[in-house]
């Protein structure tokens, strides 16, 4: 099966190329752009299957949903104590600047990049959810395009829903809150490493490019400036900056990208902005732990989908059960992303658990711990072989009228057959995610 | 959308600048290229003169290896065709992945041509990618201002090499008739002196008499 | 009781125009149970639309933009404020607050200025619905005043202060009273030597600054201590700059304290805002094009009215 995409790596490869299909990475201050390898043979997902994680990521976006505005107003998960305050307040993700803002249509996690793997069991356990600025739907997207061309065959009795559709969804969901004007997609610039996903993904969902210059307030509404003096409102801003540079009169006052008095304008309900600012107080690695809580508090439902099993050192029994098995988990600081911060304590040396141990004694709100999970491997073209590697899913959810899955993803597999790390700036590659329609 | 950025048409008009150089100069060089085979081995001191920059050659090889492959030499062809690309990826929503796909294949083949013993078959198809550019430009880019503003970088940038290289009287006016046309459909603000002082010179003919004047005034115009 | 009259004004004068001109004042006597603004003037030169809206502190915001080139942006506000703070056992005597005659600037009148959006509920009685944590002090409300902020995160020196101090602790005054005292006595008024992004760490090893510097050591270790502390801006009665103290949560309440001075804020304080630091609630804050310099000049007077 699957074998006659095979042969078309090279072509496919070649075409990924032609359209640019790169990611930037820094390397010693030096900005550089790669191709993003790609592997023709897909991960498949069956229909069944796909409905079993559609309703359960469903369920989990909808819950972070009601979590993050509850979060920025009445806080009644912290005072039902169902999550401690400190896992609020101490979390780098949590910006005051945003309490009281209620974002239009009360959306605050528009578009979820969910991260998933499946154990050997079958089962599928969450690894982490994305809820800021996820990126990657543009790859398999461009990905399952260029394959249609290469290998027109290989779909002419494989039912594979389409999953180029992702541009459409996108344009609903940013229609959906739109408050009365263009849609535009805000790129820090074309030197940042998803640049390419930002051009495409405007390319295709037909909303402007712009760079933060290109944007200005006025009277308290948000425009997009033309060269001889016009201007255009603007009812929606999907950003692809981080919080903290969106507006330097709100946050860092010495950004010199952002749009000042964007916030403003945001807060006002003249804007939307696309995902919420302050959603990585939701998408922390220590609330994480309280996902399947939440489920329960906000929607009174129990969790479709499982979480790894996660120990918290903040909580005295699960910091002496973490402290005893350091050599068997996998520990992560919650501080880092992009796959830095994550250590396996099998990997470790007796000083080196020492050192951490010590660490999570000293902080234990910057540490959880997981148990590693045996996940499947899926094959890779190497060569003239096929080699086995470790791979994950990022399940794309989008909010909008319904909160609705993407069907398709983006499949990361390291690079070396011993890793468990599949994050892009690492230096894996990634596969199309095929559903099919029975 | 029937509204540009002041950044955006920046771009478009850089895109159009860069991508002509490329052109035209690829063009002219076979032309030295072609002396310098076997007639005028240092031909290639004039064309640097010609288009103002310095001679850091030294030979005609060393001159035909770092002009047009060299992406360090800031006035290579390869930088130039670079600087086309940095224009175009960031409005790729305007003018459409399509389109830009050009650019990216002028740049890998070039690449593939550096090295090759005979560059001037190699790069016949670096030129045939940046007329595809062109043609999918008209075909694809459907905001007419946006195509408007990239011909005027375009036949801008044309006219500049053309005074510059002592092209012929009647490629001057139609290279600047066709400059006139495009900026008269766009908003963007220019020198009026400029057009004027240009206007005189190509009409009366005296182009060649009175090159450096024509340089200057196509430098200033925007 | 006391009817203060207040003025602020602050002057922005550029070298060369300056466009695109964004601007953001907290500048505006904060509405709470202790504070009723009766009279309020706001006025904004060169004129433009000036908003208003509630931040996320609860603090009143007015924001604006002048777009076309200017060479300065004056903003000026009047108000005339009832202070009537439940009264505070302090066990040292209050100092002396510098006396002033008053004067009366001529304020241009803008339109009444009504706030976008309604501020948040009465904190006292929110913050007495949050799950107790536990801290050093004992149990205190889960609330993000609890926690250090940028410019308050302390550091080990700050830490080892604190805890000699907390042995030396004798239950004469309230921990944070005493606290505050010590601390008057370890640092000294100094200016020039902190700027406005100077944190509470820094200017603790330099064992002194001006009363932001006060305000967010004394706010850091409260912190640290286990009571949750707010940094307030305002002006107090005098003549000169705005100024800055603390507010800290005790026995059910935020207890205003001005550690630059070593006393409680009394009814001569007027309060503007309140944060986590100084970065929450800059009284000024603004982004525009120009390619020359600014210069800044603010003027504060808080007089009592009889």
């Amino acid at each position: 099966m699957l074998l006659d995409l095979v042969d078309h790596k090279e072509s496919i490869n070649r075409l990924l190329a032609r359209y640019g299909v790169k990611f930037g990475i820094y390397k010693n201050n030096v900005f550089h752009e790669q191709l993003f390898p790609f592997d023709p043979i897909p991960r498949v997902i069956t229909q069944k299957e796909f409905d079993y994680l559609n309703r359960g990521l469903s369920q989990r976006v909808r819950a972070l949903n009601c979590f993050l505005a509850d979060v920025y107003s009445e806080r009644k998960i912290v005072k039902d104590g169902v999550i401690p305050a400190d896992f609020i307040y101490s979390s780098k993700g949590y910006l005051p600047q945003c309490e009281g803002i209620t974002p239009p249509k009360k959306i605050y996690s528009h578009i979820s990049g969910i991260d998933l793997v499946q154990g050997r069991d079958g089962d599928w356990y969450i690894l982490e959810d994305n809820l800021r600025i996820p990126s990657g739907a543009s790859y398999p997207m461009i990905a399952r395009d260029l394959t249609r061309q290469a290998a027109p065959e290989a779909f002419t009795r494989r039912h594979v829903l389409d999953n180029r559709n992702y541009a459409s969804m996108l344009r609903e969901t940013m229609d959906y809150v739109n408050t009365g004007g263009i849609n535009v997609v805000l790129t820090p610039g074309r030197y940042n490493a998803a640049f390419f996903e930002h051009s495409y993904l405007a390319e295709r969902s037909g909303a402007v490019l712009c760079m933060p210059q290109d944007l200005a307030v006025e009277d308290n509404k948000l425009y997009y400036r033309s060269y001889e003096g016009k201007k255009m409102q603007v009812g929606a801003v999907y950003r692809r900056l981080s919080d903290e540079y969106l507006d330097p009169l709100c946050f860092l006052p010495e950004s010199l990208i952002g749009v000042p008095g964007l916030m403003n304008v945001y807060a006002s309900g003249n804007v939307a902005v696309i995902n919420a600012p302050g959603n990585g107080v939701a998408d922390d690695k220590g609330i994480y732990y309280f996902v399947p809580h939440m489920i329960r508090y906000y929607l009174g439902e129990d969790a479709i989908l499982k979480n790894a099993p996660t120990y918290l050192a903040f909580y005295e029994k699960d910091r002496s059960f973490i402290l005893e098995h350091l050599n068997r988990l996998v520990v992560k600081d919650v501080s880092e992303a992009g796959g830095y911060g994550v250590v396996f304590g099998s990997n470790l040396s007796a000083g080196e658990l020492k050192k951490l141990a010590d660490a999570i004694k000293a902080e234990p709100r910057r540490f959880i711990a997981q148990e590693v999970i045996d996940f499947v491997d899926l094959m890779i073209v190497d060569g003239n072989e096929q080699v086995p590697r470790k791979a994950d899913l990022r399940a794309f959810v989008l909010a909008g009228e319904k909160t609705r899955v993407w069907p398709s993803g983006l499949t990361r597999f390291s690079r070396n057959p011993d890793s468990f790390v599949v994050n892009s700036s690492q230096g894996g590659g990634f596969k199309d995610t095929w559903v099919l329609s029975h | 959308m029937g509204i540009i950025s002041l950044e955006r048409a920046d771009h478009l008009y850089w895109i159009g600048r860069y991508t002509e150089r490329v052109f035209t100069t690829l063009v002219t060089f076979f032309d030295f290229y072609d002396q310098m085979i076997d007639m005028d081995l240092n031909a290639y001191q004039d064309y640097c003169k010609m288009v103002a920059i310095p001679d850091i050659y030294g030979d005609k090889g060393t001159f035909n290896r770092r002009y047009l492959f060299d992406q360090y030499d800031p006035n290579s062809v390869y930088s130039n065709l670079e600087r086309a690309y940095d224009n175009a990826i960031v409005i790729r929503d305007e003018i459409s992945s399509y389109t830009l796909a050009y650019i990216q294949l002028a740049l890998d083949h070039l690449q593939a041509a550096s090295g090759s013993a005979a560059p001037h078959y190699d790069l016949q198809q670096v030129i045939d990618d940046l007329h595809a550019f062109w043609g999918c430009v008209d075909d694809r880019v459907d905001d007419e201002e946006a195509r408007n503003i990239m011909k005027c970088g375009k036949y801008l940038e044309r006219l500049d090499l053309y005074i510059r290289l002592g092209y012929p009287k009647r490629d001057i006016e139609r290279g600047y008739s066709k400059f006139i046309n495009r900026l008269d459909r766009v908003h963007l603000q220019y020198h009026e002196e400029c057009r004027g002082k240009l206007d005189e010179i190509i009409g009366s003919g005296s182009v060649k008499e009175r090159r450096d004047e024509a340089v200057a005034a196509v430098w200033n115009f925007f | 009781m006391k009817v203060l009259q207040v003025q602020y004004e602050m002057r922005l004068t550029f070298t060369a125009p300056a466009a695109d001109h964004y601007f953001q004042f907290r500048c505006l006597p904060m509405e709470d149970d202790s504070q009723t603004v009766e009279k309020l003037e706001l006025a904004v030169d060169p004129a433009c639309a000036v908003h208003e809206r509630i931040d996320g502190f609860g603090n009143r915001m007015c924001y604006g933009e002048i777009l076309s080139p200017h060479d300065s942006l004056c903003v000026r506000m009047g108000a005339r404020v009832r202070v009537e703070r439940k009264p505070v056992r302090c066990s040292f005597g209050k100092r002396r607050m510098r006396s002033v005659s008053i004067e009366t600037l001529s304020l241009s009148i803008a339109g009444n200025l009504k706030p976008e959006s309604e501020p948040l509920c009465s904190d006292t009685a929110e913050i007495a619905q949050y799950p107790l944590i536990d801290s050093p002090a004992g149990k205190v409300p889960g609330i993000v005043y609890a926690y250090p902020s940028e410019l308050t995160r302390p550091d080990q020196a700050m830490r080892e202060w604190l805890s000699a101090v907390r042995e030396n602790y004798n239950s004469e005054y309230g921990f944070p009273e005493y606290l505050m005292h010590r601390l008057y006595q370890r640092l000294a008024y100094v200016q020039g030597q902190t700027h406005i992004g100077t944190t509470a760490a820094e200017a603790f090893a330099l064992s002194g600054g001006v009363c932001q510097d006060y305000a967010h050591i004394f706010a850091a270790m409260c912190r640290m201590a286990g009571f949750p502390a707010r940094y307030v801006a305002g002006m107090a009665v005098g003549e000169g700059a705005t100024h800055a103290w603390t507010e800290v949560w005790q026995d059910g309440a935020w207890i205003a304290y001005d550690p630059t001075h070593d006393c409680v804020a009394d009814d001569r304080y007027i309060k503007l805002s309140h944060g986590r630091d100084f970065i929450d609630c800059s009284v000024d804050r603004g982004s525009f094009f120009g390619a020359g310099g600014q210069e800044q000049t603010v003027y504060v007077k808080v007089a009592e009215t009889s």
